[in-house]
């Protein structure tokens, strides 16, 4: 004879169940899929496009997409000018690829270079940081990256680098917090007592040991870019025409809004993919990363 | 038996908990039997399933652990075999339970009031909150718990540990329970605060004719307040008698070996701890017979099959195939490979490591613009320490030892005084020579190496940083490290979350030593260890010392650790060393009432701890005046306005006004 004494009706698996067969596993692949599908097509972009994209005819204006009654010569239409809406698609990948990747890259240059200074340092470093991303986040992004627009003018490098600027807080304020984490550790007091200095602590036991966390972020605030950028677009700032990007090929289809709705739509569906792609990219990164650390 | 009904009886307990690997059998039929007002102490190394049978008593298993057990009877109560949740309905209201972490074990939202009034109330609604009130006030002074009526205002986080611990006991016994199961209750509090809980249990037991069940790994604490002793292997109990039967008298090996692991007071610095090979063995899957015969010296092909009871006198039994006369005459403790006597450098005319008046001040600020305050962890620190020789550092949480560490590795520039090695100060020492004199050995295995690095790699790093010798050079001597530190060959790349807290230190060891340092400052290199981990690395340390010539400095807080391995001995309070002087001086003729305390708890077996009294000051607002005046049975008035200054001979000297 036995008694069941205890046994807790806890179920631990609810959260970890619904979560790891979409978002773990088979949205990381489709994410990856449809990110590397991305980046091919900004590679390949001169061998794909069926047209040049912004060459004009002013005959050819308005066309249809083959779906809704147009011919296989503009498969997605023409725009108010008259150019191959698919092939302006194409190159506008390039351009969302470059303003995403490169804002990300350089808000992460900045964000983790405070963040590690003000982790790893602490003190009056700490408190100085922590001043500047308490201003940072005090001003607003967009009137701030309108007003620097206004007065640098455009291109996708000035794009570029008002995102970075207004999207590095993240970086800085995740890393701080990771950083002073292992810089508490025994193995950092060990590596200082055995006299590495203190940019060899930096580079080989502090950051190998946040990098998960610039990873995870990174891909984040890529996709908040990517938004931001067409945003910015759209809105008549950043990127000019003539150049094929999506947020600026969306506000030029508002015109057009009544006689042909595709020409916004599918620049819109365009961004959609890209930042769900990058998005489910960096929840499987985070969903294959983290369980690790905590092992 | 020719007892009355017992409290506690319990026969056949075994938790199983599902793991992806298969079923793994945390505790194998365990039997325990308790009367009222005793005390049963319930001891074993991690991964032994103390903490699940006491989990299991209480029906607090975490998920997908089950419990079965042949019967539970509590009181005149037999449980149910067929309704579960009769333990649910029990627990909080004649069986309660105190935890190990004080800190964590309050919700930190509700004042105290709140949640001594609420538990009770919810267990008894017809009692009135004012009777509840009542209640609680008179169990926290009962608990020594000054001024209760403002306390029940208060949160915990306005509480020490101790204080924290206190008011868990008081909320455990609010319902009066019968029955008190107590995990750990004293693991995470310092010596002195870790004493006046334990004599408060004792007292509460008496007081209110508690059963006691404790759980613990800690020999010091079951010698203190154990009637009983359950000794647990691997989920099974191997040894159970009366205290002295087994802390005295211990029969089975597995209790042999283990108790000369133990430093203790009697243990001198020349002699080595007891030896206790392997680890636990993986409780995953069904095994017959002695779950310890892999570590066992007698061993035998019987071992594998069964491992009946027997008597080893009255009421003590162990769980052995051999006859227990046959195990006195066969049993020789292990000893470990032959020691090697070294010698310290008794005149040196120059100690190897020197702090000189070392002051350390910390500025603690709140933002940019926030207000400063100012803490002063060292508060003067003189101290030498000879080529050879092993000093031990003891001193409670908050004494200013790891300071003190960080001043002596140089690795933190003190704001007054100077640290000098060989005669010249370490702040003037460049920073890869002062790798080369002196190294650290740290507390805590987790977190002292790289997650990110194999073995090799972490032992490797030194020479890599000072650029010595060739690839294969350093590959050779790596290897010749992990030799002298007892690693493996095949863990060289093994990553630090595959190996156990025992080896990961000896790799802290093989890597601090790789450079051929002369002082080695270890700070708690065991307290994170098991009893016979701890024996391994403390040999271990000890043969090194032999091996390559150290001057060490011992940090620890555990006074049997300090007493095995050091010649002198410093004892550091609120930021000062308040009494110095030979193991054998300070030990046996302690000066300042500060050691005494300490010592108190360690040179007595069983009776009266000494009495001890509140904690530490606080280090933002120093008292004026000796800083253990507050708590010293000696003080007089002189001891309120005036600090008094270490004063003595080398051999012993002690910073008091009232010596003994």
């Amino acid at each position: 004879m036995s008694v069941r004494t205890t046994n807790l009706p806890l179920d631990q698996r609810g959260p970890r169940f619904l979560r790891l067969p979409f978002a773990g596993k088979f949205g990381f692949r489709l994410g990856i899929v449809m990110l590397t599908g991305f980046v091919l097509v900004a590679v390949f972009a001169p061998y794909i496009a069926p047209h040049d994209p912004y060459s004009q005819s002013l005959l050819a204006r308005l066309k249809p997409p083959v779906w809704a009654g147009g011919t296989w010569e503009h498969p997605l239409g023409t725009d108010g000018f008259g150019r191959d809406y698919l092939s302006r698609l194409i190159y506008g990948t390039r351009i969302s690829l470059i303003v995403g990747l490169g804002a990300a890259a350089l808000a992460m240059l900045i964000g983790t270079t405070l963040g590690v200074i003000a982790g790893v340092f602490g003190g009056a470093a700490n408190r100085i940081v922590s001043f500047i991303i308490s201003i940072r986040l005090a001003l607003p992004s967009l009137l701030l990256a309108l007003a620097i627009l206004q007065i640098a003018g455009s291109g996708v490098m000035v794009v570029v680098v008002v995102l970075a600027v207004t999207h590095w807080d993240r970086f800085a304020v995740v890393l701080r917090t990771a950083c002073r984490q292992v810089a508490g550790q025994d193995y950092v007091t060990r590596a200082r007592a055995m006299g590495a200095s203190e940019a060899r602590i930096v580079r080989t036991e502090i950051l190998p040991n946040v990098l998960s966390h610039i990873v995870i972020i990174f891909t984040f605030e890529m996709a908040q870019c990517i938004l931001a950028a067409a945003a910015l677009s759209f809105l008549g700032l950043g990127i000019q025409a003539p150049e094929p990007s999506w947020g600026l090929m969306m506000s030029e289809g508002r015109a057009f809004l009544v006689i042909n709705p595709w020409l916004i739509t599918i620049a819109g569906f365009a961004i959609m993919l890209l930042v769900l792609a990058v998005n489910l990219v960096g929840d499987g990164l985070r969903d294959l990363v983290v369980p690790k650390e905590r092992s | 038996m020719n007892h009355p009904a017992p409290l506690l009886d319990v026969r056949d307990l075994s938790v199983t908990i599902q793991t992806p690997m298969g079923p793994l059998s945390a505790v194998r039929g365990i039997d325990l039997t308790l009367q009222a007002g005793e005390t049963l102490c319930i001891v074993g190394e991690s991964g032994s399933g103390k903490s699940m049978t006491s989990l299991a008593l209480m029906g607090l298993l975490p998920p997908r652990a089950r419990a079965r057990a042949g019967h539970i009877r509590f009181g005149a109560d037999a449980l149910d075999p067929d309704a579960p949740g009769q333990i649910e309905r029990l627990r909080g209201d004649r069986i309660a339970m105190i935890f190990q972490e004080p800190m964590t074990a309050l919700n930190p939202t509700l004042t105290l009031g709140e949640q001594l009034v609420e538990g009770l109330l919810h267990h008894d609604p017809s009692r009135t909150r004012a009777a509840a009130t009542a209640r609680a006030v008179e169990l926290l002074s009962a608990c020594g718990v000054a001024d209760p009526e403002r306390r029940l205002t208060q949160y915990p986080h306005q509480l020490s540990g101790g204080l924290r611990q206190r008011v868990m006991i008081a909320m455990a016994l609010m319902t009066k329970p019968d029955l008190l199961i107590a995990d750990e209750p004293t693991t995470a509090l310092d010596r002195t605060i870790s004493l006046q809980i334990l004599a408060l249990l004792k007292d509460l037991q008496k007081r209110f004719d508690l059963g006691l069940i404790l759980v613990t790994h800690d020999f010091d604490v079951v010698r203190e307040v154990a009637d009983h002793i359950c000794v647990v292997y691997a989920g099974e109990i191997v040894e159970t008698g009366t205290r002295d039967q087994v802390l005295n008298n211990p029969a089975h090996p597995y209790t042999r070996a283990l108790l000369s692991c133990v430093p203790t007071s009697h243990a001198s610095a020349d002699g080595r701890l007891g030896f206790l090979p392997g680890v636990v063995p993986s409780l995953i899957g069904p095994d017959e017979g002695c779950q310890f015969r892999d570590r066992c010296a007698l061993a035998h092909a019987g071992c594998a099959r069964e491992a009946p009871w027997q008597e080893a006198g009255t009421g003590h039994r162990i769980r052995c195939t051999l006859a227990v006369d046959d195990i006195a005459t066969l049993y020789r403790a292990p000893v470990p490979p032959a020691a090697k006597a070294y010698q310290p450098d008794q005149n040196p005319a120059q100690p190897a490591l020197e702090v000189r008046g070392v002051i350390q001040r910390y500025t603690l600020r709140k933002g940019l613009f926030g207000k400063k305050g100012q803490l002063t962890a060292l508060r003067g620190i003189d101290l030498s320490v000879n080529k050879g020789e092993v000093l031990g550092l003891v001193g409670e949480s908050g004494s200013g030892k790891s300071t003190l560490a960080r001043a002596m590795l140089g690795i933190e520039r003190p704001a007054e005084g100077a640290v000098l090695i060989n005669g010249q100060p370490i702040s003037s020492v460049q920073r890869t020579r002062r790798a080369r004199l002196v190294q650290p050995v740290l507390q805590d295995p987790y977190s002292s190496l790289n997650p990110r690095r194999t073995v090799e790699d972490t032992i490797r790093l030194p020479l890599d940083i000072h650029g010595i010798g060739t690839v294969e050079e350093r590959r050779r001597e790596v290897r010749r490290m992990m030799d002298l530190c007892g690693l493996p060959t095949r863990t060289a790349g093994s990553f630090p979350s595959q190996m156990s807290g025992g080896q990961r230190q000896r790799v802290a060891i093989a890597s601090a030593l790789v450079l051929r340092p002369e002082i080695l400052i270890c700070d708690e290199p065991t307290s994170a260890l098991d009893v016979s981990v701890q024996a391994q690395i403390l040999n271990l340390l000890k043969d090194l010392r032999a091996e390559f010539n150290l001057t060490l400095v011992m940090i620890s807080h555990d006074l049997g650790v300090i007493r095995a391995m050091s010649d002198r001995v410093a004892v550091m309070y609120f930021g000062r060393i308040v009494e110095v002087g030979t193991g054998r001086d300070l030990f046996e003729h302690p000066q300042h009432p500060y050691t005494e305390l300490l010592l108190g708890g360690v040179a007595k077996v069983g009776g009266q701890g000494a009495k001890v009294t509140g904690t530490s000051p606080n280090p933002l607002a120093p008292p004026q005046g000796c800083s253990f005046s507050g708590r010293c049975p000696r003080a007089v008035d002189r001891c309120q306005a005036d600090d008094p200054l270490l004063a003595g001979t080398a051999r012993h000297a002690v910073a008091c006004h009232v010596p003994a």
